[in-house]
């Protein structure tokens, strides 16, 4: 019973959380310096156009009545309008949905094994030259900025190399290729990996320095049978939780990958929305990646509690 | 979503110190200090930070032309006229990157100081009354939760790009985990014995702050700083890289790798030098920043923001 309860106190942690979020969000924005009317219309706009286009977008209501209707038209899938163009926000972002959902999901799949592997072998071998080769190379890797391994990249693989594109633009209703995607995806691994290597490194430190290992130990089982029998299974459960920490990253990293290769995704077009002044775009874009955040960071949670045998219990 | 930045064993690694002596607690942070010139990460880290802050100072001087200065074609190769040739304008790309540091630095500086002179007393307030600390904690948490770079960007769609709003912004994405850290390192020292006989003297509050509370987080404050600053870099040189930095035609080492990225395949130099010159900067930063963890038997494990 009290498992159930642990998940509902999760759950509504996290609707507090995105309602936290969507206030600051919308009000910040709306008070902030700045009329959305007049930036979209430029300077040059007489009062009477910038008037007629704030009734239009219902910008001239109370404020209190436009956050109620723009909340209710989100959980709708209605974001409202994009500002200069006047086209919804959803037809803005549905297709630049997607493909941020393939760049992710593509770098997740390569980004998981690999840090799991570096992580749990550089602790395995703390201290030796492979943790040390490991653990300079990913402090470094972690303060450089990924626009800087992105036109590195772009350097060496399409000016000396001449193998891979230098942007990867897809145009609507173009399929994804693998090509447009080696080099975002490989920046995007080499932006988040060293976090990963590192947190996970330092979970499963903890977990070897137990005293249920040294017990396993003085048992005489082998290293193996240590590493893989007893070390990893009790590492899953932080493991998953890093993973789920690291999202905010990921998407930071995304959000300046795209603009590096031109990759036509939700993060690019957050960044020309915001050069634009196009605030429904900016607001729809904030929430998602917010609800993104909300909802991993919450199944993140969710598995953790359902492997802990003690919380399973009820305990 | 506790520590982040950095990860130990224990739940109280500041009580040590804590509960030195004043004399031996200026011994500490000295200490603090000397560690890094000894551990060998330490010194490569001080000499990139000395390489690039010293470009970004005196590099203006250095410039053979004006870096705003239309002195040729675009993109003309390197030659003896100009060392890197020029950028997309024509200008003098070795000028423009000699120029382009200082902005860099200054944001970087201002946002990580304007971050600790909110936090630091926020964090202290949090730590010693807990009314303060049901305001303040949440507040941190939200903030957390959000990519900075993200968080800097709505901020700039509702203001338009105005520099200082970078650097609130900047300041306001490091302050969360500021607060954490002065929040639990004050309820630790508040909790001491010396402190509660303190009270009971009826010491002010402020006394107490001043006297224990402000030389005891000094270390684990001191530890921190290298980290916000190289996170401070890397944040600025991103918005700048985005075009939300110093408006044109200031020169600016991320804003000149957006202006000439459509050359990069074919002359990639007016990019590259300054990609290398933030680099060194965040990857020295972050270098000292761990020299300065080690210390406290810590070591820097994720990101800074």
């Amino acid at each position: 019973m009290s498992v159930w309860r642990l998940i509902a106190g999760r759950v509504a942690t996290g609707v507090l959380t995105l309602a936290a979020v969507a206030i600051v969000v919308f009000f910040g924005m709306s008070w902030l310096p700045g009329n959305a009317a007049q930036v979209a219309l430029g300077h040059t706009a007489t009062p009477a156009a910038v008037a007629a286009l704030e009734h239009q977008f219902g910008l001239d209501r109370p404020i209190i009545s436009q956050f109620f209707s723009w909340l209710g038209g989100m959980l709708h899938g209605d974001f409202g309008h994009s500002l200069p163009t006047g086209v919804t926000v959803v037809s803005v972002i549905s297709d630049k949905l997607t493909n941020t959902l393939v760049l992710t999901a593509v770098t997740m799949a390569v980004l998981v094994p690999v840090g799991l592997l570096l992580g749990i072998l550089s602790a395995w071998r703390q201290g030796h030259d492979l943790d040390h080769i490991v653990g300079g190379t990913t402090l470094s890797l972690i303060a450089v900025p990924s626009f800087v391994l992105g036109t590195t990249f772009i350097v060496i693989f399409a000016f000396f190399l001449k193998l891979l594109p230098a942007v990867s633009v897809i145009n609507p209703g173009q399929p994804i290729t693998l090509r447009l995607l080696v080099l975002p995806v490989l920046t995007l691994l080499c932006a988040t990996i060293g976090q990963t290597i590192r947190m996970i490194r330092a979970s499963m430190i903890d977990v070897l320095e137990s005293p249920f290992i040294e017990m396993a130990r003085l048992r005489g089982a082998s290293e193996r049978r240590i590493l893989f029998q007893h070390a990893l299974p009790n590492a899953i459960g932080p493991t998953i939780a890093i993973l789920a920490l690291n999202i905010p990253w990921l998407i930071a990293d995304v959000v300046v990958v795209e603009q590096v290769f031109a990759y036509r995704g939700l993060g690019s077009t957050l960044v020309g929305a915001v050069m634009s002044r196009d605030i429904p775009t900016v607001q729809a874009i904030a929430m998602i990646i917010a609800t993104v955040i909300v909802v991993v960071n919450l199944t993140a949670d969710v598995i953790v509690i359902l492997l802990n045998p003690r919380l399973r219990r009820g305990g | 979503m506790d520590d982040l930045d950095v990860v130990g064993g224990v739940a109280d690694p500041y009580g040590e110190a804590a509960a030195l002596p004043t004399s031996r607690r200026s011994a500490r942070a000295q200490a603090v200090a000397l560690s890094v010139v000894r551990s060998p990460t330490g010194v490569i880290g001080l000499i990139l930070i000395s390489i690039t802050v010293g470009i970004a100072i005196f590099g203006p001087l250095f410039a053979p032309y004006n870096p705003t200065a239309v002195v040729g074609t675009p993109f003309e190769p390197p030659s003896s006229a100009h060392l890197l040739g020029t950028d997309f304008l024509g200008r003098d790309a070795l000028s423009r990157v000699l120029a382009g540091g200082l902005t860099v630095l200054v944001v970087a500086l201002l946002s990580t100081m304007l971050a600790y002179l909110v936090a630091v007393p926020a964090g202290m307030l949090a730590g010693l009354r807990r009314r303060a600390d049901l305001v303040v904690t949440p507040i941190a948490d939200l903030v957390l939760s959000f990519p900075s770079i993200v968080f800097v960007l709505v901020l700039l769609a509702a203001t338009g790009p105005v520099l200082w709003v970078v650097v609130v912004g900047i300041a306001i994405s490091h302050m969360p985990r500021i607060t954490r850290i002065v929040r639990s390192a004050t309820a630790d020292i508040v909790a001491l014995e010396y402190i509660e006989a303190a009270v009971a003297r009826g010491e002010s509050a402020w006394s107490i702050v001043r006297r224990d509370v402000l030389p005891n987080i000094a270390t684990p404050l001191l530890t921190d700083v290298g980290l916000r600053f190289t996170f401070s870099v890397l944040l600025y040189s991103s918005l700048a890289y985005l075009g939300l930095g110093r408006p044109p035609p200031a020169a600016d080492w991320g804003g000149i790798i957006n202006e000439n990225q459509l050359a990069l395949t074919y002359r990639p130099l007016v990019c590259v030098v300054p990609a290398i010159l933030i680099a060194l900067m965040a990857v020295g930063g972050s270098l000292i920043a761990d020299a300065l963890a080690r210390t406290i038997g810590r070591s820097v494990v994720g990101r800074a923001g």
